[in-house]
This record gives C-alpha cells, structure tokens and sequence, in this order.
C-alpha cells in the first residue's frame, strides 16, 4: 500500500449529466435482464424443487444433477458457454441478452429450488395430513395447503436471489449487452472518466436493490398480516 | 458460410503452470476475505443484535449499502476509487481481498445474526441460572452453538466468493482467468482456456464441498 | 480445382476427408492432413473443428443477401466508437469497412462485442467477419487468417505523468509500466525494458488510472489511444520522441475462405495504392497526433510504412 500525493485524477462529473440518457437506456436493460431471469427462474427453480421431492428416483437425480450443476460455477463461466459454446457446438445462435436470460435462469433457479425445498420442508407435516382427512385429494392439499405455506416461508430468500439477480446481471455485458455496466464501460472508453461513471453505475444498482429490499418488506408484512 | 474454429490445446498445456500458480491465488485470496469477512460478520452481526440504536443502525446500513452494489463495480471502486479520492494505493491483490471481504461480511453478517438469535434462549437462561457471566455465556455457550448452525450457510458464502474470485482479474490480479485471457488474446483461442478454468473451479467447488461435509460431521453434537 | 476443394484443403477434419477426396488432390491433402497429425503429436488434442462449408464463401453470402454482420467492439476512439451526438458507430475502422461494403453493394449491420471475446464470437457465427482490426500477432495467425495489406499501423507510444522526471527511454528501464492485457504493447514492452514490471489491466482507461494514481509509472499505448486518453486527462504527458515500435493491424478472418481473403486483401491493396487509408488516418488521427506530439505512421502505396509525424 502507498500512500501517495501523486495521485493526478481531474474530476470531470458534467460527463455523469452528459451521459444520463444512455443509462436510462441501459438500466431498461437491466431491468429487463433481471426480470425476465427472476420470473422464469422463480417457475423453473419450483419446478426442479417438486421434482427433487418426488418419489420418482430418475426425477429425484436429474434435478439433483441440475442443482448440482447450475450451483458449481461461477456465472462469468456460463455467459460464455452459453452464448459462444452452444451456438459453436449446436448451432444454437441466441442474442447476448437471451443468452444472458437463460445463464441468470439457470443458475437462479438452481439456487432457487434449493430455497423451496427447504421451505416445503418446513412446512407443518400435520398441515397436509390435516388437509387429507379433510377429503382434500393430495394435489389439492399440495397447492391449496402447503405450497402457499412453503412460499410466504421462501419469500425472504427467495429475494434475497432477486437482488443477487440484479447484481448479477452486470457480468452479462461481457457479451455485449448494452446494459448499466456495459453503458459505463462504452462511455468509460468514450470519455476516460472511469471513476465519475462507475460512481454513476454503482449508485443506479444501489437504488435498485434498495427499492427491491424495500418493496419486500412491505410484501412480507402483507403476508405476515394475512397469516395472523 | 465458412466458420473454421481449430482446438488448440498446446498453449493451455504448455501454461499449465500458470494456471496452476493463478488457481492457487484465487484460492488464498478467497481463503483469507473469507476468514475476514467471518470476524467482520460476526462484529456486525453483534452490533446489530446490541440493542443500542447507534450501533444498530449503521449496522443494518452497512450490510444494505454493501450488499447493494455488485462486485465487479466493488472492485472498480476499491481499486481506483479510493486511490483517486483518498490517495491510499492499494495493490491489486490487497484490493480485491478488500472488495470480496466487505462483499462477504454483509452475507456472513446476516447469517450469524440469524445463527445467534437460533440459540435457545432456555441455554442462556439456563447459563445465568448457573452463575455465568453475560461474557461468558456467551463465549461459553452461545457463540459456539451459533457458529454449529451457521457453518452450511457460510459454506455456501465461501464458494460464493470462490466464483466472485473470477473477477478480480479486471483489476489485474494474475489469477486463472487472468491467465485464461491471456492466451485467449494472444492466441484467439477462447474456449480452451475458459474451460480449463471451469474444469479447475469445478475440482476447486467440489473439493472444498467435500471438506465442509466433514466439518459439518465432527461439528455435529454426539 | 473449386473453390470448395480448396477450402476443404485447408480445413482438414480428421475422419470427415473422403478417401476420394484426397486421391483427387493428392499430395496437397497429405499436406494438410499431415499438419492436423503434427498438432495432434505436439501435445495438442485435435477435436473436430467448426466447420461450415455448406454456404460457400461469405463473399457470395454476402453479395446475394445484400447485408453483412460485422462484430466490433466501440470502444477504440478514434478508431471505432459511438459518435456521441449521431449515436452511430463512427471512427477510422467503421469509415474503411463502410468503404468496403459499400464496394460490395452491402449494408453493414454492427454487432456488438468486447474485443476479448470478438474470436469466439465469431466462430460461434454471431457475425459474418470482424469489421475491425486486430493486431498481425504470429500466434493470433496460428488461429486465422490476416489480410495480406495493413489497414493501419499503430505506433505505441509512452505516456507518463505531467509532472514526472522522465525524458527518454533510458529513464525508465526500471519503470513500473501498466498496459492493457493481450495487447502487442504487453508482449513487446516486456522485451523492451526487460528490468520493468508490467501491471496488465482489462482497459487502456484503466492503464491510464494506473499512472495518474501512481500505481505505475508509465504506460505503453498506440498513438490514437494516447490522444483521446490525453486530450480527457491533463495530468499525463507524452514521453515524446519516436515510436516505441509499430505493429501492422489488419482485417482478421476464418481460416478456409479463400475467396473472402483474397478479395480483402486485394481490395486493401487497391486503396493503399490509391491512398485511402493515409487520407482517412490523417483525418481520424492527424489532429490530435499534432495536437499532442505523437509519432504516427500511414499506410504506404504499396501498404508499406510511411513515417506521417516523426
């Protein structure tokens, strides 16, 4: 470590206004990024949670296999796989943000099942024997019973992998998505101004999580009302 | 059209080496914001828990804010930012186990928090019952049952920050994907090297998977 | 012998060569395939490689479907970069390549790529051709083919900070350099100053950083980096004199499509002859060479190296 009086760094923070049109641009992209990714990794990580439960052996190890998988590298790791790999390997040719979508998806929902599971475990074995000898068919009892259950119990780490979602979405410009990190680093070669724009890019994904965090909250406490 | 991609092995085989030496920087830098993030979770996590509002408050502010901004910003902002506005240069080793520390303590942080309030509260009461002090109840007590049932979750953390090490080599730390880069841009050979690293993090995840399994049994209770 | 014979000479796919295939071309095959076997004796494992013939070359792709996808990546003013008020890709590489297409009768549709993964995506056919340059690096040559005539030359040159002692080169044989990673200034700076260390980064911004923090000493950039990189930041300085050295960068394709290659090749040697890069060059990096008292060179009539300010 040095501590040094030589740093020589102008601040130049007109670029921040000068370029704000173009991240309202890239946080779109964002948003989209990490919104298509929470909604099919939300469907796909219960899906994968129910197949893990199931008495099927052959299911049970496929989604093990998935989870197993999807959680053993990093994203950075996948984006390329995805985007190069398939379409080299098997011609599948997605866009940059498609590809982007389904990394965030895969990975996501492997966390994702993880966080059901547990949750459908906690849920009171009672409650589904209750349901049962009321009449209710198993199905029924599954999602008029315990899935609503398991899911108020998921929700908090269920949101907290949104947030990493959002996070997360910042590796995808390494493909060339022009969304908030790719938007910085164009106008970073644009304008040298490195310290001004990443300041900018980190105070749009701090919003965003804080918003996220907060709008949670309220969500929980709906819930919580609702239980009592 | 013609499209004409060649496997090259030779120039990932002949920097073996390097990507050997990488791996094993990515390894300790983990190893230690791991250790560090813990204390600072732990520190956090207790302020939190203090009851006392000036402590709480930034407490719970930290762990917002950190766990707000994504990593590779995080390193941008260590490594440049702080050198630009406060002239403290730090290397790019000791700025990227800066970034993945804070990163790490607003998880670990959060999961102590959760692992201290999971104790019992008859233990404690029970504790007192005997005569403990509050010191050592909690020293004697409660920290080590807390730290039983935080070890899943903070295994969880550390491969986390294992995979958040494949991006300290935007700030030009050395590690495998530094070295993966390197050969992909004198060579344009891409999928080579990034796979050599994926096969390496995969050993990597599995090992350590395999170590927390035998933490987690001598840690259960007989 | 076709077109097609000839790319798959040069493409040799281990258990895909027909027998009659190579009876017909004869020892040429044995050449190529030879060459397979040598990289898979030499350490290498030969996988089969990504091939598609099928279409011909890109040249007739392009000429019957009127359009061209290029990769890019934008952000290499003034060579490639977003023009801030038009927000359309703009620059000396982007005007040569609008050239180009224009020739063809094709209208270029820019894609989007960082330069690290600009190969990878295109053997993964996100785009027909890389519509930049890259620099004529032998090891990059083991993976494709350049064009045979440079679309540029890039003189590296030294910038270090304003108020820096350093004057000439002898000042900093010991100089702690930033560069950007994969870059010819990383491999050629390290045989330079061999008693220096050199700290590579993912951006030329960030090598920039590295010296105005003090975390470097110095960095090795191209002559049209240095000038955006000086005119936006005033604290670094020109170390001046001549080039450092200077590397021939040109168009990058796949290998196997000869007729993609020649007509490039061929087109770039027409506009050498005809000046038209030294004419670009001077108006894209001219001004702030000047400006800043960077040694530049332009393409010659012959695509050979023409000293523009010493």
């Amino acid at each position: 470590m040095i501590a040094s009086g030589v740093v020589a760094y102008t601040f130049r923070w007109s670029v921040v206004s000068e370029s704000i049109g173009e991240f309202g641009r890239g946080l779109l992209v964002t948003l989209e990024l990490s919104a298509l990714s929470l909604v099919l990794s939300l469907a796909l990580g219960l899906v994968v949670a129910l197949a893990r439960l199931s008495p099927l052996a052959p299911l049970r190890l496929v989604a093990y296999g998935y989870v197993q998988i999807f959680r053993a590298l990093s994203l950075y790791i996948y984006v390329l796989w995805i985007y190069f790999g398939l379409a080299s390997a098997v011609g599948v040719n997605l866009s940059p943000l498609a590809a982007g979508v389904v990394a965030l998806t895969a990975l996501n929902s492997a966390y994702m099942a993880e966080i059901y599971r547990s949750a459908l475990a906690a849920v009171d074995p009672g409650q589904r024997e209750a349901a049962l000898s009321l009449g209710f068919g198993r199905v029924r009892a599954f999602t008029t019973v315990t899935l609503p259950q398991a899911v108020r119990i998921a929700v908090p780490g269920l949101v907290n992998q949104f947030i990493d979602i959002v996070k997360d979405s910042s590796i995808i410009a390494i493909i060339g998505t022009l969304d908030l990190m790719g938007v910085a680093n164009q106008l970073v070669s644009y304008y040298r101004a490195p310290f001004e724009l990443y300041t900018l890019v980190a105070a749009f994904y701090l919003a965003l999580v804080l918003s996220i965090s907060a709008a949670a909250t309220m969500l929980e406490r709906r819930l919580q009302r609702h239980l009592a | 059209m013609t499209v004409a991609y060649t496997y090259t092995w030779g120039p990932v085989l002949d920097n073996w080496d390097a990507f050997a030496r990488g791996a094993w920087i990515d390894v300790w830098v983990t190893g230690i914001s791991f250790l560090l993030a813990c204390v600072l979770g732990v520190a956090i996590a207790l302020f939190r828990r203090s009851g006392l509002r000036g402590l709480a408050w930034p407490a719970f502010a930290y762990v917002q804010l950190v766990r707000g901004v994504p990593l590779l910003v995080f390193l941008y902002w260590v490594y440049f930012g702080i050198a630009i506005v406060i002239g403290v240069v730090f290397t790019s080793v000791q700025a990227a186990i800066i970034a993945l520390t804070l990163t790490g303590s607003a998880y670990t942080a959060e999961i102590f928090r959760a692992a201290l309030g999971a104790v019992d509260r008859g233990h404690v009461e029970a504790a007192a019952a005997l005569g403990f002090s509050r010191r050592d109840t909690f020293r004697i007590v409660v920290f080590p049952q807390a730290v039983r049932i935080a070890v899943p979750p903070l295994g969880n953390i550390f491969i986390g920050l294992l995979k958040g090490s494949t991006l300290i080599s935007v700030i030009g730390v050395p590690d495998m994907v530094f070295q993966a880069q390197q050969i992909n841009l004198s060579y344009f050979t891409p999928f080579e090297p990034f796979t050599a690293v994926a096969l390496i993090l995969v050993v990597l995840v599995a090992a350590f998977a395999a170590l927390l399994t035998g933490v987690e049994r001598a840690l259960r209770l007989p | 012998m076709s077109v097609t014979e000839l790319e798959d000479l040069n493409q040799p796919e281990p258990g895909r060569t027909s027998r009659g295939g190579l009876l017909k071309v004869g020892g040429l095959a044995l050449l190529g395939t030879a060459g397979a076997a040598g990289l898979t004796a030499g350490g290498a494992l030969a996988a089969p490689q990504v091939a598609a013939q099928a279409g011909g070359s890109v040249l007739d792709k392009w000429t019957r479907s009127k359009k061209a996808r290029l990769g890019v990546d934008l952000s290499f003013p003034p060579l490639q970069y977003i023009d801030r008020r038009t927000k359309k890709p703009s620059g000396y590489m982007v005007e040569l390549t609008q050239l180009m297409m224009k020739d063809l009768g094709v209208t270029p549709e820019w894609v989007q790529t960082p330069f690290a993964q600009l190969f990878a995506a295109l053997a993964a056919r996100k785009f027909d051709m890389v519509g930049i340059a890259a620099t004529i690096l032998p090891s990059r040559a083991l993976q494709g083919w350049f064009a045979d005539v440079p679309a540029f030359y890039e003189s590296n040159v030294i910038l270090v900070r304003k108020n820096s002692r350093a004057r000439k080169l002898s000042d900093l044989q010991r100089a702690r350099f930033a560069v950007l990673q994969g870059s010819s200034q990383q491999a050629s700076g390290r045989v330079i100053f061999p008693r220096a260390t050199f700290k590579a980064l993912a951006s030329e911004s960030d090598a920039a950083t590295e010296v105005a923090v003090g975390r470097a000493d110095a960095a090795i950039f191209s002559e049209f980096s240095s000038g955006s990189l000086l005119q936006n930041n005033r604290n670094l300085r020109a170390l001046g004199g001549p080039p450092l050295f200077v590397d021939a960068n040109t168009y990058f394709m796949p290998q196997g499509d000869i007729k993609l290659w020649q007509w490039v090749s061929n087109w770039l040697r027409y506009q050498a002859a005809h000046q038209t890069m030294a004419g670009l060059w001077k108006k894209w990096v001219g001004p702030s060479a000047r400006r800043f008292g960077l040694a530049t060179s332009l393409v010659g009539a012959n695509g050979e190296q023409v000293p523009f300010i010493r």
